[in-house]
């Protein structure tokens, strides 16, 4: 019993000089859901296009296609005086694609019955495939009533403008009676789920933090052992385990602690659904673990407190990042993706998509969770292990 | 003079010390580099990407058929858009299972009667989803072509015979996207993120000095400097230098490892060290602001530490170039969405030292105003 409260003391000493330091909680609960808001906010919805729009002289066409642009959603249209503006904001990313009315844009329509508008795009990355896709999409729509038009006029012989007008009149504005109507849904496991933008940004930040946390406090850790304080409190009569399950339970409940309290924001301010609660709970409880462990190794095998200091959140950011926390593993180059089995927060990443966009339950992730309950256990007796040594050896 | 004197012996003194401390090291070239180096693969590699997107066709028409046949035959024209008709009893199920599998990112299905179309879109593939969404709308306007321009034959007195029919399907599009050249350079996600991750580390690194002061005051050392005939100022000049050559020395490391890794120069040199030199000057002077606010080392590494991550969040340090529109307005508050906009001109030869200049000079009025406001609240903390 007495060694239970010493081992109970120890947890709550770690986490009291975690609470009491501000910048630690800054970094712990501040950090992490302003990332959340702020990707959340800016990537996780349908995205605006910002396009840059050059006009050579104004035409019919470039006022159609200018109306449109108006219309459609999440496309921001910013005007550009010369193509060559234009070519050195796409290069800039001030906008995402420009587009570039030829002054002969009208006169090519009548003569040839088609008139082409320069796309300016940069690269082939993803963004720039949809870009274009949504531009064709637009330039598709404002060319309907034009196809029509030369179509009629070359049939029934009358001049375009009059073809226009009335291809104008028949045309339906609404896309809806008459044209094909189009409509989105969202596939997740057999059900229809809207999950929200902070779907995606909550769960990369609850594993990355969680993690880069665990690493950095290990400093107090290792102030602790290199002062001499924990091998002075071996004299105490609770002895060395005693020490060491209250330390691996100090860093297990602070990164417990921490998981719950973003799961909690995301789910009440920002509606994430962390789906089944039973396999949510098992999945934050093994990251704690391997968090733990990877805290108490640091603990163990830090030099000093600076040097700790200066190199674990770079550590944390890179094994975070090659885990799929800030890039997703979905799009990893294939010989990455090997690098990021190793990583403990790919499988949590995994485990994670899997319970919020496929509403999977435990059976689905239990492989997931196998691979971090084995990493965390190794972990944590390394760690024990290697923090035995050193106590004893009073380094 | 002499006072200059003393203030580059206490930088190399300091700098002396610094190197000795592995700590700096680490913060000023190798996290900057790891990171650098971890995100350039990690996002240089997700551009070789394909979107896959399944065609389901409910109606079986002549004319759903002929729009299925025309997706697929696209796929020989384009490497990252790639269509699969799925056919057979309970298409629809079978394409939403393939999307639940992961196999296709969206389907597109073409309705009973040819009258609709709904995207199926996995909501962990959104990119897929919108590429998918405007095929549909594309395929929509296609049909839409068709129908108008049979409807306005009609009205000019044309019967809307099958063959009238037929050649206003066969019709080429009015309007079309014509690819012109960008010009100059793509942006290399090395030199990006390179850049990106050495400004955010530079906070840590330039930070030292005011902190050093703070530190040395509390073990004493401050006290017996000031007893020497230098200055109070030439203290804090040489110290600030000390940090200033250690953070230009990992930005120009990180410049040149990039380039070679990556096999993509940054841009002009003469522009990317001017830029370079106005970065470390502008977040040498916020960082010595922000820590002569502290009264501890303690309090000064964590308002640094805070300071750092809420710029390079507004500044988009880990956004990429691409910034949506709320972050690129904040940006403009801070040194880093200055210098990275910069940067990303310069490499993707968008601009040279001239059109930098406003850059340049915000980032230095940016260093000599907070700077000037360290320096005479650290200035206090010495002499107290």
């Amino acid at each position: 019993m007495n060694r239970l409260r010493a081992a109970t003391a120890f947890t709550f000493v770690v986490l009291r000089q975690m609470v009491q330091d501000r910048t630690a909680l800054f970094f712990t609960v501040a950090l992490p859901i302003a990332i959340i808001v702020i990707i959340g906010t800016t990537f996780g919805g349908e995205g605006r296009i910002r396009v840059g729009l050059v006009v050579e002289q104004n035409s019919d066409i470039a006022t159609r296609l200018e109306d449109r642009l108006a219309d459609a959603d999440g496309v921001e249209v910013v005007r550009y005086d010369t193509a060559d503006e234009l070519r050195r904001a796409v290069r800039r990313f001030s906008v995402e694609a420009g587009l570039v009315v030829p002054a002969d844009a009208d006169a090519l329509l009548a003569g040839t019955g088609a008139a082409g508008i320069g796309l300016l795009t940069l690269g082939a990355s993803e963004d720039t495939v949809a870009v274009r896709r949504t531009l064709q999409g637009v330039i598709d729509d404002v060319g309907a009533p034009l196809g029509a038009a030369v179509f009629a006029a070359t049939q029934a012989g009358v001049p375009l403008d009059e073809a226009l007008a009335r291809a104008d009149a028949a045309a339906d504005p609404a896309g809806g009676a008459g044209g094909i109507t189009v409509t989105t849904t969202d596939v997740g496991d057999g059900i229809d789920r809207n999950v929200g933008r902070f779907a995606f940004t909550a769960p990369q930040n609850l594993v990355l933090f969680t993690f880069i946390t665990a690493l950095t406090s290990a400093t107090v850790l290792v102030r602790a052992r290199r002062s001499g304080i924990l091998r002075r409190a071996l004299a105490s009569p609770t002895g060395l385990g005693v020490q060491l399950a209250g330390m691996a339970a100090g860093w297990f409940t602070l990164c417990l602690l921490q998981s719950v309290l973003i799961v909690m924001v995301g789910a009440v301010a920002f509606g994430v659904p962390w789906g089944d609660p039973v396999a949510a709970s098992l999945l934050v409880v093994t990251f704690a673990l391997v968090g733990c462990g990877a805290g108490l190794l640091v603990g163990a095998i830090g030099a000093n407190e600076d040097r700790v200091g200066a190199i674990t959140p770079i550590v944390g950011m890179v094994l975070g990042a090659l885990g799929g926390c800030m890039v997703p593993a979905e799009i990893f180059p294939p010989s990455m993706l090997m690098v990021a089995r190793m990583v403990p927060h790919y499988w949590a990443m995994r485990a994670w998509q899997s319970l919020i966009f496929d509403g999977a339950g435990l059976g689905a992730i239990a492989g997931d969770l196998a691979v971090l309950a084995v990493a965390g256990a190794a972990l944590v007796v390394v760690a024990t292990l290697l923090m035995r040594r050193s106590l004893l050896a009073g380094r | 003079m002499r006072q200059l004197r003393l203030a580059v012996v206490v930088a190399g003194a300091d700098l002396r010390r610094r190197l000795r401390n592995r700590s700096a090291v680490v913060v000023a070239f190798i996290g900057p580099l790891s990171l650098g180096v971890v995100f350039s693969v990690l996002v240089g590699g997700a551009s070789g990407r394909t979107f896959e997107i399944g065609v389901v066709d409910l109606d079986g028409s002549a004319a759903s058929t002929e729009f299925v046949a025309s997706l697929v035959a696209a796929n020989a024209e384009q490497d990252q858009v790639r269509f699969t008709p799925i056919e057979g009893d309970g298409q629809r199920s079978e394409a939403r299972r393939r999307i639940d599998e992961g196999d296709l990112g969206a389907a597109i299905v073409l309705g009973q009667g040819f009258d609709s179309i709904e995207v199926l879109r996995d909501p962990e593939q959104p990119v897929t989803g919108q590429v998918a969404e405007s095929v549909a709308q594309s395929i929509a306007s296609g049909y839409e072509r068709v129908r108008v321009s049979v409807a306005t034959t009609a009205t000019l007195g044309v019967t809307p015979s099958a063959e009238v029919m037929a050649a206003a399907g066969g019709a080429p599009p009015a309007l079309t996207l014509e690819d012109r050249a960008v010009g100059g350079r793509e942006l290399s996600p090395g030199a990006f993120y390179g850049a990106s991750m050495a400004v955010l580390f530079l906070f840590f690194t330039v930070g030292f000095a005011a902190r050093s002061v703070l530190a040395e005051r509390q073990t004493g050392t401050l006290a017996r400097q000031l007893a020497t005939p230098a200055t109070p100022g030439a203290i804090l000049a040489g110290k600030t230098l000390s940090v200033a050559v250690l953070g230009f020395a990992g930005f120009v490391t990180v410049w040149l490892v990039t380039s070679v890794l990556f096999g993509s120069p940054w841009g002009d040199p003469v522009a990317v060290v001017a830029l370079m030199a106005a970065t470390v000057l502008a977040v040498a002077g916020v960082a010595t602001f922000v820590a002569s606010l502290a009264r501890s080392e303690r309090q000064a590494d964590a308002a640094t530490a805070v300071t750092a991550f809420v710029l390079a969040l507004l500044g988009g340090n880990f956004v990429g170039p691409n910034l949506p529109p709320l972050l690129r307005r904040l940006s403009v508050l801070t040194p880093n969405g200055w210098a990275l906009r910069s940067f990303t001109a310069l490499n993707t030869d968008a601009a040279g030292l001239r059109e930098i200049l406003t850059s340049l000079g915000v980032l230095t009025g940016m260093g000599v105003v907070f700077g000037a406001l360290g320096v005479v609240r650290v200035r206090r903390v010495m002499l107290r």
